[in-house]
């Protein structure tokens, strides 16, 4: 196992390449002759980290105390292992991520998960905008994996996304699931304007406040199997607490976006 | 403080001196190549190297409403290469991201880095000429300047309808000294100006345009005689009507016929070189183009080489960026660029198993390997649109290297080569004397830059300096040396110094009281008043007049 610990205060620091497995029996002064982007610069690992390396049997693992670092891009690409960030991360945390986990134990910045193809990440702070969502000039967002975002998230999550789950305990912001191909979004709370917003075969599952766009059209009132089984699945192995409540309870089913496809659906989660 | 620089024994390539590979001393002073110099002065030790005048590209795209558009519309390509900041002598560059349109700063730095220190950007709109100079200089290590759109200027096209060729002509040279162009551009004459205006593309020479009574074959004509007219240093630089559509050569060659002897050049003609059918799938018509290319001394062209991999179509040729858009069904920018023209943007991926893009790549190297004379015909991708000026490298090793052509022919779809010269076998290898003309000495010559392209005295010390041995992509990729202006900015392979190159603009020849006459015109046209449409010359680098009444020719330095 690896354990960074920041030493500076720096924003901006990218911290693609830096992966678990990256640095596999490495001393520590090697590891920290490691140069990451920084600005229009580069910097050397060791001036903005503490670097402790420790013998670890299984998978390996990286640790990241970033006290006053903001790392972008951590995790961009992994296939295996372990990130734990005991702090907040900065923006597009897992990108194109293939497998392995990551947890963050404070916030992150947006794109998080963004294209990733499988793999998981639990936020339990609050995550920005674009969770899971396709990242600047992509054409789509995640294809695989599940995101645990505890908090809330900003716009657009899993904008594009075309598979996958981005799980939401606080609220999502304006356009959840927006132009996504396939894939879930489930938000426990409420959600901001035009959720769904041409979506095309897309599901945007919320247990709060929603007000829909007109190219939305009510379709029925049923308990999906689906559903139901995703909630045990979450709030069992997964750990992400769903109020009791939610399990019972049933949904009113609206199709669309009828400005696209129209083969996407709203879930909207009802006392009964 | 007058700097000398001798550069002791390297293997000269300057074939517009006739210098092919002798072993002599290249001697610098205040900037210039010089004859004498004292002994004692500091050296250069080229031992082993190839000294090569610095790069030239006549027909590029770096700067312009459709470069900053191209960067907008994929920033995934841009995040994919962050470049950092070169550690240059007296503080750091410029951080940049590369990808296939690279970030200005990024772009000189790139250049550089092959050894190239002048280009031409091929396109700019008069209207965004401010925004195109201010671009320029930011692309450091590059003397820069473009070229006009004039081919489909709805002032200009209707002064050719009312049979006002006099007027025509200073209209055209007062707007090419108002924009600070090098020369004079033609995009799919007529064509653009007639799918603005809601009416279909023309489909030949002889189509009028829109519902006029001008046809491309009027507008070729009379920029091409209007380009001798204003004694421009570059002819009529042309981009003919039908680009990329299968049996276009019937009218690229028609258009050649019609000059009748008149100076041109034709811009990426690898994009108009097809036989086939409309609609059907292009075969090379490359043999038939470059036997009149051969046979006709008043043509040049650059070949707008299609290389593998990603590129980025950016043209004015509206009508042909919308089909591509509709073929490939990705993502897209139209831009209209009121009474001048117009431009279309989107991101583009050529592949070695797509047939028509194997088609493409063949009648490039067809073109190359046919001319018979090298001094017109210029090493281009049309950057970006064929791919990205990074891979002229390896596009240089496909010219030098018979075996590394071949390796690469054999993974092209079976039969895609019908036709083409090149599926019978062309041996020929380019010389490095060759290269250096395709690179260097004639689109120097054929812009009219009289102190680029070669080493004799009074030349612009800009030169590239590579390590012999290898093979040509790693040779061209990576010059030892790099020599802009007399200053050493490329060392041992690593960028050390930045300077700002010149603008490179003409002095077109017309009547002063052409503007005076042209007013209530452009008053109507236009929704910028005439008298803030010129450039300020304030807002360019230093000038480097090039040819017309500036006696010296050629660039001053800043
Ligand atoms: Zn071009």
């Amino acid at each position: 196992m690896i354990t960074l610990t920041g030493r500076a205060e720096a924003h901006g620091v990218s911290g693609e390449g830096l992966l678990p497995e990256s640095f596999a029996a490495a001393a520590e002064s090697e590891v920290a002759r490691t140069r990451l982007r920084f600005g229009a610069e580069t910097a050397e690992l060791g001036d903005l980290f503490h670097v402790r390396t420790a013998p670890g049997a299984g998978e390996p693992e990286l640790r990241i105390e970033p006290g006053g670092v903001r790392l972008h891009g951590l995790g961009t690409g992994m296939t295996r292992g372990r990130i734990v960030v005991a702090g907040n991360a900065g923006d597009r945390l897992g990108a194109a991520m293939v497998g392995g986990e990551i947890l963050v134990e404070g916030s992150c910045g947006d794109c998080t998960g963004g294209e990733m193809t499988g793999g998981f990440i639990r936020v339990h702070g609050d995550a920005g905008a674009r969770a899971g969502g396709a990242l600047a000039g992509g054409p789509r967002g995640m294809a695989g994996g599940v995101i645990l975002v505890h908090g809330s998230v900003g716009d657009e999550a899993g904008a594009a996304m075309r598979r996958g789950l981005v799980a939401i305990g606080g609220s999502a912001a304006a356009r959840a699931g927006f132009h996504a191909i396939a894939g879930t979004v489930l938000v426990l709370g409420g959600v901001g304007e035009a959720p769904a917003m041409a979506t095309k075969r897309g599901s945007l599952v919320v247990f709060g406040e929603a007000r829909l766009l007109p190219t939305f059209r009510y379709a029925c009132e049923y308990e999906p199997t689906f559903l139901r089984l995703l909630l045990r699945y979450l709030s069992g192995p997964l750990a992400f607490a769903v109020p009791e409540r939610f399990a019972r309870g049933r949904f009113r089913r609206f199709a669309g976006d009828f400005s696209q496809l129209g083969k996407g659906e709203i879930l909207l989660w009802t006392d009964a | 403080m007058t700097v000398r620089l001798r550069i002791r024994g390297g293997e000269v390539y300057d074939p517009a001196n006739g210098v092919e590979g002798d072993v002599r001393d290249v001697l610098v002073e205040d900037g210039r190549i010089v004859a004498d110099l004292p002994a004692g002065v500091p050296e250069l030790d080229a031992r082993g190297l190839v000294v090569f005048p610095g790069g030239v590209d006549l027909h590029c795209h770096i700067a312009g409403s459709k470069v900053t558009l191209a960067r907008r519309l994929s920033p995934e390509r841009a995040r994919a290469e962050g470049l950092p900041a070169p550690e240059l002598e007296g503080g750091t560059g410029r951080a940049g991201t590369g990808g296939v349109v690279p970030s200005s700063f990024a772009t000189g730095y790139l250049y550089a880095g092959l050894g190239y220190t002048a280009a031409i950007d091929a396109a700019i709109a008069p209207l965004g000429a401010r925004q195109a100079h201010a671009e320029l200089a930011d692309v450091p290590l590059l003397d820069s300047g473009f070229l006009a759109l004039l081919g489909n200027n709805a002032l200009l096209l209707s002064l050719l309808e009312a049979g006002e060729r006099e007027r025509f002509v200073e209209a055209a040279g007062w707007i090419l000294e108002a924009a600070g162009a090098l020369g004079m551009k033609a995009v799919n004459p007529g064509g653009v100006a007639a799918w603005k205006a809601g009416a279909s593309n023309v489909a030949g020479l002889d189509d009028p345009i829109g519902g006029t009574a001008i046809t491309p074959r009027v507008v070729v004509t009379a920029l091409a005689d209007a380009a001798a007219d204003l004694r421009l240093p570059h002819p009529l630089h042309l981009h003919c009507n039908n680009l990329g559509m299968p049996g276009n050569a019937a009218t690229t060659l028609a258009t050649m016929q019609a000059l009748e002897g008149r100076r041109a050049h034709f811009a990426h003609l690898q994009f108009h070189s097809y036989g086939g059918e409309p609609g059907g799938l292009p075969v090379s018509a490359a043999p038939a183009i470059s036997e009149y290319v051969n046979g006709h001394e008043n043509l040049s062209f650059d070949v707008g080489q299609v290389m593998f991999g990603p590129a980025t179509v950016m043209t004015a040729d509206e009508p042909a960026g919308y089909l591509l858009h509709r073929l490939t069904g990705r993502k897209w920018v139209n831009l209209d660029i009121e009474v001048e023209t117009g431009c279309g943007v989107l991101p583009f991926e050529y592949r070695d198993r797509n047939r028509v893009h194997a088609v493409q790549w063949a009648v490039g190297l067809e073109l190359f390997l046919l001319a018979r004379d090298p001094w017109r015909v210029v090493l281009s991708t049309d950057h970006p649109n064929g791919g990205s000026f990074r891979a002229y490298p390896r596009l240089i090793r496909l010219l030098m290297d018979r075996a590394f052509r071949d390796e690469e022919l054999r993974r092209l779809p079976e039969g895609a080569l019908a036709g083409s010269a090149l599926a019978d076998g062309l041996e020929r290898e380019y010389t490095l004397s060759e290269i250096s003309i395709v690179t260097r000495a004639a689109p120097a010559r054929l812009a009219g830059l009289t102190r680029k392209g070669h080493l004799g005295p009074g030349a612009d010390a800009d030169l590239a300096l590579y390590p012999k041995g290898g093979d040509a992509e790693a040779m061209f990729s990576a010059p030892r040396y790099v020599i802009k202006g007399g200053t050493v900015v490329l060392e041992e392979g690593q960028l050390r110094r930045s300077v700002q190159g010149v603008t490179l603009r003409s002095s077109p020849l017309y009547d002063p009281g052409a503007a005076g006459r042209l007013r209530p015109a452009f008053e109507s046209r236009y929704s910028i008043r005439m008298d803030n449409y010129p450039v300020a010359a304030e807002m360019m680098r230093g000038e480097g007049r090039v040819g017309g009444d500036t006696p010296s020719g050629g660039s001053e330095p800043a």
